[in-house]
């Protein structure tokens, strides 16, 4: 398992200090019982696993991890200081040719300028194991192959190829990652879980008392072990020398990991530990704590000059406020015109953080910066206008879910802006340059986000999308049989994340780039006088396409005509495809698609036959279909609307959401039967 | 001394004829310099694009460029806000420097170091290669278009195998208002070139030091953004100026690469001595062999041999990424790249006595060499082996295909077969419509609320049969379902079962099985029902535009196909035909389609055969194949009515 290096050191947060360990079970059912274990020796090999040929559990897997083994150990050095290793051992068995890859390599390392902020690999071992003529054969790693590669400045990676590796195949290597404390100061998060299936996964780390680490546990599978014993730890230094907490933690039989549409991210589903620092307490030496509660997390922000501190800062603003206040003193005018300005001025760098990179004042010069400058700035200038507003720090959907009961700042990676205009509360993000004032970006809604007021405690709060993804479409036409020919015209109005949408990818484009693709969507269309108003001019309203279209209809025969009213926005795919869920669903936002037709019969003809009318609910309001179609003098009227307004649903749900659009697919796919009246 | 002088005005003319010299090129960057009609639209305008390639000697070469570029807007800046050039130990970057100017052509700010990202090449994966990649850009900050920034990169090379290449056109939606091109030679130097797809012809000339000067200018060039969905093959579509070496040296190999002769023994030369088993792998694959009743049984047994014990790596270093980890190695690892892996397996059909060589090829869809201009445009090599009459080709870097399958990946194309002589160019296995079949057959029990029930069956050949059988090989039966469910034509549906599996013949093939509940099959409305013909069918889609001035391409990899669909439908005894049974034949140059229904015992059997031929069509063909288009879909959307029986 090789994870990639994160070179996250926050800068700003020097962090050495102690206390007890926070465990914290979630998902976790601990099965206390099964204690049969497995303790493989390294360079030997089990006839067994040579003679597998397909994984009993998966019969497909192109590879199974039999052992996945990794220890973390602390140790103190007199010139490096305190030092992290991570013993890292896996076994895989190679089941297909697909797999061979896994032979292959690299173990990612920080490489900084000084020794002190250097990690470096040790103690590498490889072995292959082939059954040849019915004997275990055993190829050795041989120093030559392996290299190591100056991946950037501050990145080396170890690489190396093992040899004889074929199908059927057992390899295995184990090496030592050592990273100092300045550079690394938490063990990476361990996932029990990857593509292809593990048949065991072990976690272990022996804890000295003077380090305090949260961990989190998170995913869907059971421990078969989860031990915890009191130990003597000596890191080689008198006064770190002392108690400490040896843990291990093994999942067995780990099913292959499978992604599904519609879910956050996947780290969210994997089941997982991860670790937080939250003090460091050497007695006479060092105590320092870290987010040990939210206020402390809060406190930490305050004072932090990364966020706290920038806050603070608003000199460079000033011209711009003055600006802003001359022109109005409504505060919601206010608001708009300061959210404006930061969008417009402003450069997304397409970066998440927690922090200010160089400061709010020069990323402003710079006009670039990460989502939290920009959020932190409009922040800024909204109080200096006389506005209550606060940051809210949140994770981002890619980020994955946050936990409220645990305090830590790492649960964290973006910040936007609140503001309370009277009881009206906004939630803004001058990060996306189409996005009117409250509509936050997709990637910003993932449920909570923590509000850090001016003064006092910090508090949760839910962030809802208030928009969602919004289309009308209309059709106003004329059946003509006798041509075999529907005239009229047609128009679209993108709302909510419909016009964010519509807006990032066409707003800068000329009118004949989203021409072509309209025709792309409706091929057999002839289309004329299409107008787009409101491309750009007010992100609040909806952008409307219009056009005249004319269309030949092939199962027209004389005396009887066919036709599906649902000419635009029709549903013809389910989108969810799966039999089957077994995580939650997160459409993110809601839909509201609607269409309202209007067709004109000529003399003579008739409705012979029209569908049923059609309204389904989804359980507790979470969404609504209704489909209509009725005959008012020579018009037939046809109405659909698509309504979803919950965006989470639990797995149990699935079965309910999916028959949900199944009946959309069903009736949008429904045609009309027009006649001749016989006279 | 009048020698000299009249030298001298030579150059001067000769600088005057071909527009402004380098020295004299535009220093004012202002962005209202720029003509209207270029800049009209336009991401990026390029001010200055010049490339100077001195030729040293055969064995030394330096290549400096230097690229001014308007930029004004994200797009532009995606594309040329910033510049990367490539280095190992044959080939050292000797500047990378930029400036960037405001839209008044004022200097705001120069490239510092901290602006220059350094990397080795191989970062991303795991692949070994000793090559690295500088990247520069002013991206820390951002500026307020337009603005302006200029390259300057310089690289001194002794590999001189290739040479660079020079086109003038720049990225799509962009335009360019001066580029340049100069090849400089020691006097009397041999080199070649090629103009292709309407780039400037060259004006050759003295320097005042007797070199000999090859210049291409071209001046004022838009390139409009397009969405075209068939575009003609970039090598076919570019003005594009090729360059390479005659004689030239690399390390302590001296080559020449007049012809496809020349480049074929240069390859050979670089790597002979290294096809030598171990004695006892000799023996192994003497064993091996052992009862084979041709050398086509002989080339089966080692290349199933050699991918069962061998995995493929890209290791990337020495010599231009030329020579091959010799035989011996491999033997002992089992892995190496395709040059490798190739040599290895060559080097066990020459134990067994089997005429074989290596290929240098082209890889990738749709990727090609220019045949009529010998270069080192090659990216891959395979193996070549003689079974009496027949070649048989080997992909060595594949564990699992069969022999003389080449698929899209290095089928179709010319390839350089490696000979001690000199090898020529020959055509690897071809893939046209009637080896790129899908014939299906699917039976359909529906109910009477238009529920069906679907049994289908499918076999696929040659290209077809592609990523299949990657599913087959490289994929667990979650993500082959996965696979399946997104792309089976349908609405909505539940799969119950499937079965995917390779056939056993020479030919590659692979055979799905699925069962399938498809809710809504046929379309009830009221008493009438809905069925379509063409159900599980490959649809077609029809292109924004029908007008078309150039020349189109289908892509032969996608479009030489023959699709053969039966769908047979029980009808539900309470429902009678109402309308007439479609059917249609369309034929046209690019194809055929044909669609047959017939109804008989509530038995409705619909047959649809489509015959499809990739490849390059003119212009005034477009509307013919709009047109064949349109009327495939026409005929893929009509449905067969049926209405309760009114007993």
């Amino acid at each position: 398992m090789t994870n990639s290096l994160l070179p996250i050191r926050l800068s700003g947060l020097c962090r050495r200090n102690v206390l007890s360990i926070h465990f914290l079970l979630f998902f976790f059912t601990f099965n206390a019982f099964a204690q049969d274990d497995f303790k493989p020796k390294l360079g030997l090999i089990d006839r067994a696993s040579l003679e597998m040929t397909a994984y009993p559990g998966d019969s497909t897997a192109d590879a199974v991890v039999l052992y996945d083994y990794g220890k973390v150990t602390f140790s103190y050095d007199n010139l490096k200081g305190l030092l992290m290793t991570t013993n890292i051992w896996v076994r895989i068995k190679i089941l297909k040719e697909s797999a061979l890859d896994r032979a292959s390599v690299g173990i990612p390392y920080y490489e900084g300028q000084s020794y002190k902020e250097q990690e470096w690999v040790e103690d590498l071992k490889g072995y292959t194991y082939n059954l040849e003529n019915n004997q275990i054969v055993k190829t050795e790693l041989e120093r030559k192959a392996v290299r190591r590669e100056k991946s950037t400045d501050y990145h080396s990676t170890t690489k190396f190829n093992l040899a004889n590796v074929k199908k059927g195949s057992v390899i295995e290597y184990s090496y030592s990652l050592v990273s100092p404390f300045n550079v690394r100061t938490e063990p990476k998060t361990w996932t029990f879980q990857s593509s292809v299936p593990i048949k065991w996964s072990d976690y272990n780390i022996v804890v000295p008392n003077f380090l305090d680490y949260k961990m989190t546990m998170g995913g869907f599978l059971a421990l078969h072990m989860n031990k915890q014993e009191p130990v003597n730890v000596s890191v080689g230094h008198a006064s770190f020398d002392g108690p400490g907490i040896s843990y291990r933690f093994v999942v067995k039989d780990a099913p292959a990991f499978v992604n599904e549409p519609f879910i956050t991210t996947e780290m969210d589903y994997l089941s997982k530990i991860a670790f937080e620092l939250a003090s460091v307490n050497v007695p006479g030496q060092i105590h320092k704590n870290y987010s040990q509660t939210w206020e402390n997390v809060d406190r930490t922000l305050d004072e932090a000059k990364w966020f706290g501190v920038e806050l603070g800062r608003s000199g460079f603003l000033k011209e711009v406020r003055d600006e802003i206040a001359k022109t109005t003193t409504d505060p919601l005018e206010r608001m708009t015109l300061a959210y404006k300005h930061v969008q417009g001025h402003m450069k997304w760098d397409g970066t998440s953080g927690l922090y200010s990179g160089d400061g709010i004042k020069k990323a402003y010069d710079n006009r670039k910066g990460n989502a939290c400058d920009i959020n932190l700035m409009l922040t800024v200038l909204l109080r200096e206008l006389g506005l209550e507003c606060d940051p809210i720090l949140l994770s981002t959907r890619a980020h994955g879910y946050l936990h409220q009961h645990i305090p830590m700042l790492e649960g964290f990676n973006y910040v936007i802006a609140h503001a309370k205009i009277g009881e009206k509360t906004y939630f803004l993000d001058a990060s996306e340059p189409f996005a009117k004032p409250g509509l936050l970006p997709e990637r910003a809604l993932n449920g909570y986000g923590r509000l850090i007021p001016k003064k006092g405690v910090g508090r949760f709060v839910e962030i809802n999308p208030v928009d969602s993804d919004s289309k009308l479409e209309m059709i106003t036409a004329n059946i003509l049989p006798e041509d075999g020919v529907i005239k009229g015209s047609y128009s679209i109005s993108y709302g909510g994340y419909e016009a964010l949408d519509w807006r990032s990818a066409y707003a800068a484009q000329a009118d004949n780039v989203y021409q072509d693709v309209l025709k792309k969507t409706v091929p057999e269309w002839k289309i004329q006088n299409l107008a787009i108003k409101n491309k750009a001019d007010d992100y609040k309203g909806t952008v409307n396409v219009s056009c005249d279209f004319e269309i030949e209809d092939e199962n027209a025969s004389p005396g009887v005509f066919y036709f599906n009213p649902i000419m635009a926005g029709r549903w013809v795919k389910n989108p969810l495809k799966s039999k089957e869920r077994i995580y939650p669903i997160d459409l993110a936002t809601g839909i509201s698609n609607s269409f309202i037709g209007n067709f004109t019969l000529p003399e003579g003809y008739a409705l012979e036959e029209m569908p049923k009318a059609e309204i389904i609910m989804l359980p507790d309001k979470g969404g609504k279909f209704s489909y209509q179609v009725r005959q008012v003098g020579n018009v037939i009227q046809v109405n659909s609307m698509v309504q979803v307004s919950r965006t989470r649903f639990m797995p149990e749900e699935y079965a309910d959401l999916k028959e949900f659009f199944e009946r959309v697919v069903q009736k949008h796919a429904q045609p009309l039967v027009i006649k001749k009246k016989s006279i | 001394m009048q020698k000299f002088q009249s030298l001298f005005w030579k150059t001067i003319i000769c600088t005057a004829l071909s527009g402004s010299a380098p020295v004299l090129a535009q220093t004012d960057y202002s962005v209202a310099k720029i003509s209207p009609a270029l800049a009209k639209d336009a991401d990026a305008v390029i001010r200055v694009d010049e490339l100077f390639w001195d030729i040293k000697s055969q064995a030394e070469g330096v290549q400096r460029n230097r690229l001014v570029v308007t930029i004004f807007n994200e797009k532009g800046e995606d594309q040329y806000g910033s510049t990367q050039e490539w280095y190992d130990k044959f080939r050292k970057l000797t500047e990378l420097s930029g400036t960037l100017y405001d839209a008044n052509g004022k200097v705001v700010k120069r490239l510092k170091n901290s602006d220059i990202d350094d990397r080795g090449d191989g970062t991303a994966g795991d692949d070994i290669s000793d090559n690295r990649v500088k990247t520069a850009s002013f991206g820390k900050k951002s500026y307020p278009y337009p603005y302006t920034i200029e390259f300057i990169t310089e690289v001194r090379t002794r590999n001189m195998m290739a040479f660079p290449d020079w086109t003038p056109a720049p990225a799509e939606g962009s335009a360019v208002e001066y580029s340049y091109f100069r090849v400089k030679t020691p006097a009397g130097f041999a080199f070649r070139y090629q103009e292709c797809n309407g780039a400037p012809a060259v004006k050759k000339s003295k320097d005042a030091e007797g070199s000999d000067i090859y210049e291409w200018t071209q001046k004022d060039y838009a390139r409009p953004r397009s969405d075209d969905a068939y575009p003609l093959p970039h090598y076919d579509r570019i003005p594009l100026v090729f360059t390479a070496p005659s004689d030239f040296e690399v390390q302590d190999y001296k080559g020449n690469f007049n012809t496809w002769e020349d480049l074929s023994r240069f390859y050979y030369t670089l790597n002979a001595g290294r096809d030598i088993l171990p004695p006892n792998m000799q023996e192994e694959v003497k064993t091996l062999i052992k009862g084979a009743k041709s050398d086509r049984e002989k080339i089966d047994r080692i290349y199933k041999w050699m991918q069962g014990r061998s995995r493929y790596v890209s290791i990337q270093l020495g010599i231009g990424g030329w020579q091959t980890i010799d035989a011996m190695t491999v033997s002992k690892t089992g892995y190496g790249d395709c040059k490798a892996l190739t040599n290895f397996t060559l080097a066990a059909l020459k134990v067994a006595g089997v005429p074989a060589c290596a290929a240098l090829i082209r890889a990738g869809k749709e990727a090609k060499i220019k045949p009529d201009f010998p270069s080192s445009k090659f990216n891959h090599v395979i193996a070549c082996a003689i079974a009496g009459k027949d070649t048989v080709w080997l992909e060595c870097t594949s564990p699992n295909t069969k022999p003389n399958f080449m698929g899209s990946f290095t089928g179709s194309r010319p390839a350089l077969l490696v000979l001690p002589t000199g090898g020529k160019l020959v055509m690897t296995p071809d893939y046209k419509a009637p080896q790129n079949v899908k014939e299906s057959r699917a039976s359909v029990k529906l109910t009477e609320t238009g529920d069906g029930q679907i049994e289908a069956r499918s076999r696929y050949t040659g290209l077809q049969h592609e990523p299949r059988v990657q599913l087959i090989q490289y994929r667990t039966k979650e993500e082959q379902e996965k696979w399946l469910v997104s792309h089976i034509n349908l609405p909505s549906m539940d799969l119950n079962h499937f079965e995917l599996a390779e056939g056993a013949e020479p030919e590659p093939s692979v055979t799905e099985k699925l069962t399938l509940n498809v809710r809504n099959c046929a379309t009830k409305t009221g008493t009438r029902l809905f069925i379509k013909p063409s159900l599980l069918s490959r649809p077609f889609e029809l292109p924004a535009t029908t007008d078309r001035t150039t020349d189109f391409y289908l892509p032969v990899s996608e479009y030489n196909f023959t699709d053969l669909d039966t769908v047979s439908y029980e009808v539900p005894a309470s429902y009678k035909l109402e309308t007439t049974l479609p059917a249609f034949q369309i034929a046209s140059a690019f194809g055929s389609y044909e669609l047959k229904t017939t109804y008989e015992n509530n038995k409705l059997i619909c047959a649809r055969k489509v015959v499809m031929n990739g490849g390059r069509y003119g212009s005034k063909d477009f509307a013919a194949w709009v047109d064949f288009l349109k009327k495939i879909r026409k005929a893929d959307r009509a449905q067969v009515v049926f209405v309760e029986n009114k007993l």
